[in-house]
Parts: C-alpha cells; sequence; structure tokens
C-alpha cells in the first residue's frame, strides 16, 4: 500500500520530465543546431587501419550546395568528406607534373651529409639568386612564422643554396567575416615537377605573372580546403600551397612573387 | 483534478520548449553569448616507455650545431611506428564532449623531406592553426576529423595521422634516424619543454598524451 502511494507521484513526475525533455530536443531540432548530430555523419577518428580505397564523388554528386550556410555548426565538414573522396593521381598540367608521388628533384646534388637548414636572413641575397622568396603581395594581417633556406656544399666544394621554404598565416577575424589560412611558398632549382596532394580534377592550366602555371583551386569558392599555384620558370619551380584562402587571394600572392 | 494534470503537462511543455530554445547553443550568434574554446596540442610521438614519450631536442630549427632556437620539437619513434595527433580540449560552456574543431590532414612534403600537416579550423570553419609533422608520411590525405572538448573540462581527442619514415627522401633533410620533428604555424608554445641550447642529445622522457603536456595552444571565442 505504502509502495503505491509512492509510485503515482513519482510516475506522474517522470512523465512531466519526459513531457519537458521531449519538448526540449523538439524545439532544438527545428533550431536545427545539433551539433553532437553533425558529428555523427562524418567519420570516426582514424584507427590504426588502412583506409579504405577512395571512391570518386564530387560537391555535386554529394548534393551539396556550392553555397552553404556557413553560420551552421560544422558545416565544412560534409564538403572536406566529399573531397577527399575524389582521386588525386600525378598528371602533367601546362608542362608541370603535379600530383601526390610527382617529385620534388633538384638539379643541384649536394655532398653527402653537407645540407642543413638555416633561416632566410642568415643567407646572402646573391647566394640565394632566383631561389629568394620576396611576397610582394601579402594579406591583412599575415604573419610569417617559417623562413628557410636548405643550403650544402656541392661536388666542387662550394657552398650552394638548394631550396627556400615561407611559411605565412592570414589570421581569421570572425568579426569581419575573413577566414584566414596558411600559404606555404618554396623554391627550388629543378625539373617542373612538384608533390601536391590535390584531387585530380581540380587542376587547370594557368598564368602567373605571364609565366606557365599549374593551379588547383579550392573546394569551395570561399576557399574551403586546400589550393596551390606552380611555376616553372628559367629552371626554377616555384610552389605556392594554400590552405582556407580563395583562389584569388592565392593567385595575388603567387603574382606577388615575381 | 484533471485540468490540474492538463495545466501541468502544459507547463512542462512550455519549461522544456523555452530552455531548448534560450539556452546557449553552439551558434555563438546569440547577443551577450560568448563561448570562449581552448585546444592545446599534445606532442604526437610513439610512447617509448609506458606511457612516455622520449624527446631527443629541444625548442630548434634544426637540431645542428649552433642550435638555432626555434618552434620545434624531436619527438623519438621507432621505424613505421604511428604518429598521433593528440589534442585537449576545453570550452565554458555546459556542451560537454562537443565538438569545437576539425582537423584536416594533408601531404605537405618540402623539397627535401617527407612532411604532413594538420590544419585546425574551428567549428564554424575558421582557420586557427597548423601543426606540421616532419620526417613522416600518410595514406589519409585529405582525411577530417573533429576536434572535441569538455564542458570547462579538458577533454582529450587522439587519433592516428602518419607513420615515422625509416628513411629521408634526400640526405639533404636533416634526418638521422626515426622521429617526428614537431612544429607549428607559429602558435603559443609552453615553457615545459627546454629549449635546444639547454638540450639536443640524449633522451628526456615526457607523459606526452597527459593533459597539461602540450606543445602548442589555440585560444579562440565564439559571440
Amino acid at each position: 500500500m505504502r509502495m503505491r502511494r509512492l509510485l503515482y507521484p513519482a510516475t506522474a513526475v517522470g512523465l512531466l520530465i519526459a513531457v519537458a525533455v521531449g519538448t526540449f530536443i523538439m524545439v532544438r531540432e527545428l533550431r536545427g543546431e545539433d551539433t553532437n548530430r553533425v558529428a555523427a555523419a562524418q567519420p570516426a577518428p582514424l584507427g590504426q587501419s588502412q583506409p579504405a580505397s577512395p571512391t570518386p564523388s564530387s560537391v555535386a554528386s554529394a548534393n551539396l550546395p556550392t553555397n552553404p550556410d556557413t553560420t551552421k555548426p560544422g558545416w565544412h565538414m560534409p564538403y572536406l568528406e566529399a573531397s577527399r573522396g575524389k582521386p588525386a593521381f600525378d598528371q602533367t598540367v601546362n608542362g608541370i607534373t603535379v600530383g601526390p608521388s610527382a617529385e620534388h628533384r633538384f638539379s643541384v646534388t649536394c655532398e653527402p651529409g653537407t645540407a642543413h637548414q638555416v633561416p632566410i636572413d642568415q643567407v646572402d641575397q646573391a647566394a640565394a639568386g632566383p631561389l629568394m622568396i620576396t611576397a610582394k603581395y601579402q594579406p591583412a594581417g599575415t604573419v610569417r612564422f617559417e623562413a628557410v633556406a636548405t643550403v650544402c656544399q656541392t661536388a666542387g666544394n662550394q657552398k650552394a643554396v638548394v631550396a627556400m621554404d615561407v611559411g605565412f598565416t592570414i589570421p581569421s577575424d570572425p568579426k569581419t567575416g575573413r577566414r584566414g589560412g596558411i600559404v606555404m611558398v618554396s623554391r627550388w632549382l629543378g625539373a617542373p615537377s612538384a608533390t601536391v596532394s590535390i584531387p585530380a580534377e581540380r587542376w587547370a592550366s594557368g598564368t602567373v605573372a605571364g609565366r606557365q602555371a599549374a593551379v588547383a583551386r579550392p573546394i569551395l569558392a570561399n576557399g574551403l580546403g586546400q589550393s596551390a599555384v606552380v611555376v616553372h620558370a628559367s629552371g626554377v619551380v616555384t610552389s605556392v600551397r594554400a590552405g582556407w584562402l580563395t583562389f584569388d587571394e592565392v593567385q595575388r600572392i603567387a603574382e606577388g612573387l615575381f | 483534478m484533471k485540468w490540474k494534470v492538463a495545466l501541468l503537462v502544459v507547463l512542462a511543455a512550455v519549461a522544456g520548449g523555452a530552455y531548448g530554445f534560450f539556452s546557449p547553443t553552439q551558434t555563438g550568434a546569440q547577443t551577450g553569448y560568448r563561448l570562449d574554446v581552448d585546444v592545446t596540442i599534445n606532442p604526437g610521438g610513439g610512447l617509448m616507455s609506458g606511457s612516455n614519450g622520449w624527446l631527443t631536442c629541444g625548442w630548434h630549427l634544426e637540431c645542428k650545431f649552433p642550435y638555432d632556437v626555434s618552434d620545434a620539437l624531436d619527438w623519438d619513434n621507432v621505424d613505421n611506428s604511428t604518429v598521433y595527433w593528440r589534442s585537449w580540449g576545453w570550452r565554458s560552456d555546459g556542451c560537454d564532449n562537443c565538438q569545437v574543431a576539425s582537423t584536416t590532414l594533408w601531404v605537405s612534403d618540402t623539397a627535401a623531406c617527407y612532411r604532413i600537416q594538420q590544419d585546425l579550423v574551428d567549428w564554424f570553419g575558421y582557420y586557427r592553426g597548423t601543426e606540421f609533422y616532419t620526417h613522416t608520411t600518410t595514406p589519409w590525405n585529405g582525411y577530417s576529423n573533429p576536434v572535441t572538448a569538455g564542458a570547462q573540462r579538458w577533454l582529450m581527442s587522439e587519433f592516428a595521422i602518419g607513420f615515422s619514415i625509416t628513411s629521408e627522401k634526400t640526405t639533404d633533410c636533416g634526418f638521422g634516424g626515426s622521429h617526428t620533428h614537431q612544429y607549428s604555424s607559429g602558435l603559443t608554445r609552453i615553457g615545459t619543454y627546454p629549449t635546444s641550447s639547454s638540450h639536443h642529445t640524449g633522451v628526456l622522457s615526457y607523459p606526452i598524451r597527459s593533459s597539461g603536456y602540450w606543445q602548442h595552444d589555440v585560444r579562440c571565442f565564439w559571440q
């Protein structure tokens, strides 16, 4: 009898809580902001096993709009996932070989064990010659985070600058809508070939400061994902790899290197 | 009696709905609402003794005399062993085990070296920084993973991102045996680890999966 007296109010309270929770969930669903649901559609964190072979897909075939609502949390994840599934392979674009296994190959041979990296500021401009990286255009707020030269001794006991690598970041600013991004510029003496793992369908012929180039656009016009510009001129390869920047910005940065 | 029950049901529905509508969510677009996020990035090297990783060179550009102090730490690894993304995330609201960012993995070889990078983009698609892992390669180019955080507590995200290599692309890379040379796009560094001028040979052991043993830090907020 005593148990029964306790059971009725407990059941009633339980039902009221269920109604409240149900309404809470329904309202959140209507607002479309269940961020955990967004994540649930994504692949689980990588395990130690090899991933399955990529299967071709595209933004179009995944029925993703080309102008997404970027105020929705996690909006970018389905686009990155769709891009990941697209095949990337080596190809020659505008006379330049690009792709995941296209080699960076130096035309200078270093004596074994002599190569090392030094800050660019310690390298003589004349010694660097055409490899020197000077970015005449940088988006507002750009910060240089890396600037190194690879130097070595060649067979004739000559000191040589083999390559230059400079990295920039552009900080994001949600208040102004600036999404920010990263740019990595590399220059070396070598054949027209560069390792860049971007899906093959995004590559096209282009022109940078009047020079032939291979260019890869980002996934979306707002700069989502990776993009690249590779130029080969006078025996020097210039590779510009960028992330999260619009292609217009990447093109302007590339133009400013010549 | 019946109308009292009905009133209670309606009140419960209104209370639940109102809380669902007005309580903070991840959009960060509400007036007066601010969500702070902190993601600390730990070393990604292998566990060499128990749960400890081995630091073989303090903050440096290249672990070679005269040891320029820079943004990188060298973490020991055995050949072909797994390299990990490890981070601890914290957020200022009540959303526990919720996403705050995503990482996207790229193969980003330099002219001389194998390298991969993890770009960190917040949950609204704004770029927040990059972590680089040299002497490392991956079959998972383009993979993205969510980074989670705890509700005013630290929560770990950990997943495999690549493998340490056994030999470099060229002899010009300053390799000298399997390890991960980890650095960032200029993110904040921690003082826990020594500089290269004070440590550049031998091994120092650290619990590299633990909260507080981060290498780089990303802080941001949405409002």
